[in-house]
């Protein structure tokens, strides 16, 4: 039992941080009013781009540099996920379109982009098994996971979570960024400028989405692309943002055992096929909670009450 | 008031509402914006492939329509995925977020599995001494039945929580899509499924029903002649009855009316004295009737079922939805135009031997959309632009 748990948590660990950095983003992003369903599409992106920039490092240079290592990989995923977050801002916000249907093409943008060049990525090394790109730097550079224990990625995102809530809770700036989510006439009126605020809550948070595909890929998956299932992780993630109700405090534990529960067939090995129920439980409890806090009413369990809702100022 | 124009850019760009647009300056935006959209493709596809644009063009044709088997499947997939386009249009037009079309498909699909799979192991069913056509006769409506049922379950839940306690529809269709997908990789991999070879004589794949046996299968749609493809002429035409249908639904019966109006505004609704929540209810009922309905065609034309027999079509049919501005019709081209460019990427083979795909198709279409998204804000919105450096106040 014991030596199960301490090969079990830390993997439940690493499973669920890329949850986190998702549900994290995905939080940040709802609390301005923005609903944005392109969180798969956002990691499938910050996934390629950090594993393209990680194997064109790796391509290019003979010794490995630590540091190079941790940030040519993560520079390319923040830029990939910036390119995102703002494409989705402009569309939404400047543009003024629907915000379901952008955040659902964004995924599927995000899914193709990622796919297509990580298949391409498979052809140009000529490996048939899929073992591409920066094996070689997860296993040189001792910061990222060696696959039983969790690496930088996953610490970050921990600290990332934190600072959000505590940023959402108890700076002016979080609280003010709060007030454009609920009602943003209101917090025009107070002189805060609502689109700025959207603007940044937005690309802010998909960047750190972002690292939720570059933690998928370069730590749970080991820094291999054998077609990911990111675009599951995505969605799990918003999941947890109903799921946490809108706290990212919350999700540190939430996404752990989400994460423990993606796994935890793997570990207990089942009869085939009842596997898949275990994968059924995070859905099915996340749609009772949904139902649950609506049912409730409680005002500070609510969604953001603006969320999915446009403003311009000239309509209200 | 603040002047904000600079030396670069000594304009003022101010943004109104315009007060009405007509048709031809509406339909010319919208050309311009895919026309763009296209061009920004080709260059894209000649960018990555390297390869004379005409000859993309030339092999997206032959890998669409390249032979009569092509040409079949082309429209199946076709009239598939404006199927459930037209599926999730009433919700949309009524601003109910259904998203969950992919689970709705997949579990009406799943029904009709079912159905034929605990009809093999009927001894009526496997009676040589009954006919085909009366086999057929019984099972046809039961799957029929059970696909409906299943699909409109799953959009009867998320409307029955919107409507009586506000339950966000989206995240609640988006969940349901997971419970669906885990429920059918479930019985395909643990219950009963792994046993549906036994049905088919020789067939062997786990998971499959009947599949690469559909001239000798029970519940699935008969072929005209013997001809290879023929089994797709039914759910073609059952989709173009059903195109006509939604038109006329939507555009001229009350129910359609009474969707435009809860659409605009619930508030309007509810003072016009539509019960705005049966509507809801009702709308996302039939939605989720249309979509078991495709799920129905899909198993009776391929006489299998899989976890991926929707492969996220379900996410494509509200962009083919949003793209043709609800219009059954335009849903027509917008669906062609989509599987035209999933099913032609795949024959374009690039030089270094690396073929487009799937993914390549998925890329484009988003680029497409994200033009067709943005330039709705040209048509309600116009930019006056003056070249004032100062104001008057």
């Amino acid at each position: 039992m014991w030596s199960f748990l301490a090969s079990f948590i830390p993997r439940a660990i690493m499973q669920g941080m890329p949850l986190l950095y998702g549900s994290t983003g995905e939080i940040l992003t709802e609390k301005s009013g923005n609903l944005n369903l392109g969180i798969p599409g956002i990691m499938f992106i910050g996934a390629i781009t950090g594993v393209s920039g990680a194997f064109i490092y790796e391509h290019s240079s003979a010794q490995m540099n630590g540091f190079l290592a941790v940030m040519i990989p993560l520079l390319c995923c923040l830029v990939g996920s910036f390119l995102m977050g703002l494409l989705y801002c402009f569309l939404t916000v400047t543009l003024r379109a629907n915000q379901n249907v952008t955040g659902l093409s964004l995924t599927i943008f995000g899914t193709g982009v990622a796919q297509f060049l990580g298949g391409s990525l498979i052809k140009i090394t000529h490996t048939q098994s899929a073992q591409v790109a920066s094996i070689t730097i997860v296993e040189t550079v001792k910061y990222y996971s060696d696959g039983n224990k969790p690496g930088w990625l996953a610490y970050s995102a921990i600290g990332i979570a934190i600072a959000v809530s505590l940023f959402l809770g108890y700076t002016r700036t979080g609280m003010q960024l709060r007030a454009v989510g609920e009602n943003p006439a209101t917090a025009d009126a107070a002189g805060i400028n609502v689109t700025r605020y959207k603007y940044l809550a937005t690309i802010i948070g998909s960047m750190i989405a972002g690292l939720g595909g570059l933690c998928f890929v370069m730590e749970c998956a080991h820094g291999t692309w054998s077609e990911p299932r990111i675009d599951q992780i995505g969605w799990l993630a918003i999941a947890l943002v109903i799921f946490t109700i809108w706290r990212p405090s919350v999700s540190i534990f939430a996404s752990i055992m989400f994460g423990g529960l993606l796994i935890l067939s793997e570990h207990l090995n089942p009869p085939i096929g009842i596997k898949e129920l275990y994968t059924l439980i995070p859905y099915v409890v996340t749609l009772l909670v949904l139902i649950i806090v609506s049912l409730r009413k409680k005002r500070e369990d609510q969604p953001p009450m603006s969320l999915g809702l446009p403003y311009f100022r000239e309509e209200r | 008031m603040k002047n904000k124009t600079s030396f670069f850019f000594p304009f003022e760009v101010h943004i109104a509402k315009r007060d009405g647009i007509p048709a031809w300056k509406r339909w010319m935006i919208r050309s311009m914006a895919i026309l763009i959209a296209l061009l920004l493709c080709a260059l894209i596809t000649i960018l990555i492939t390297k390869l004379n644009p005409l000859t993309v063009l030339k092999s997206m044709f032959n890998g669409t329509f390249g032979s009569s088997r092509k040409i079949w499947k082309t429209c199946f997939y076709v009239m598939i995925l404006l199927g459930i386009s037209l599926a999730v249009t009433p919700a949309f037009k009524m601003r109910f977020w259904n998203i969950g079309a992919e689970g709705q498909v997949l579990i009406g699909a799943f029904a009709a599995a079912a159905c034929m799979f605990y009809a093999g192991r009927m001894s009526f069913f496997n009676d040589p001494g009954i006919s085909m056509a009366v086999k057929n006769l019984i099972l046809f409506p039961c799957m029929l039945i059970a696909s409906l049922a299943a699909g409109a379950l799953w959009g009867f839940l998320p409307a029955f929580f919107k409507s009586r306690w506000n339950t966000n529809e989206t995240l609640f269709t988006l969940m349901m899509n997971y419970v669906a997908l885990q429920i059918v990789r479930f019985m395909i991999s643990y219950r009963d499924f792994p046993k549906l070879y036994q049905w088919s004589s020789n067939g062997t794949s786990v998971g499959t029903i009947n599949k690469g046996f559909p001239s000798e299968g029970i519940g699935t749609f008969p072929k005209l002649m013997n001809k290879a493809g023929s089994q797709y002429l039914f759910p073609i035409v059952c989709i173009a009855l059903l195109t006509l249908f939604l038109y006329v639904y939507l555009k001229y019966s009350k129910h359609g009316y009474e969707i435009s109006v809860v659409g605009e505004s619930q508030r309007t609704a509810s003072y016009a004295g539509i019960k705005v929540d049966s509507v809801i209810i009702r709308t996302m009922v039939l939605s989720g009737l249309l979509c078991g309905l495709v799920g129905f065609l899909i198993v009776g034309a391929e006489g299998t079922v899989s976890h991926d027999v929707v492969d996220g079509r379900g996410y494509t049919a509200v962009m083919v939805s949003w793209m043709s501005q609800f219009n059954p019709f335009g849903m027509v081209f917008s669906s062609l135009l989509l599987v035209f460019m999933q099913f032609g990427a795949k024959e374009v083979a690039m030089p270094d031997g690396v073929s487009l795909d799937k993914n390549f198709a998925n890329m484009l279409m988003s680029i497409i959309l994200f033009f067709i998204i943005g330039c709705e804000f040209f048509i309600t919105y116009e930019l006056q632009i003056s070249r004032h450096t100062k104001r008057e106040e």
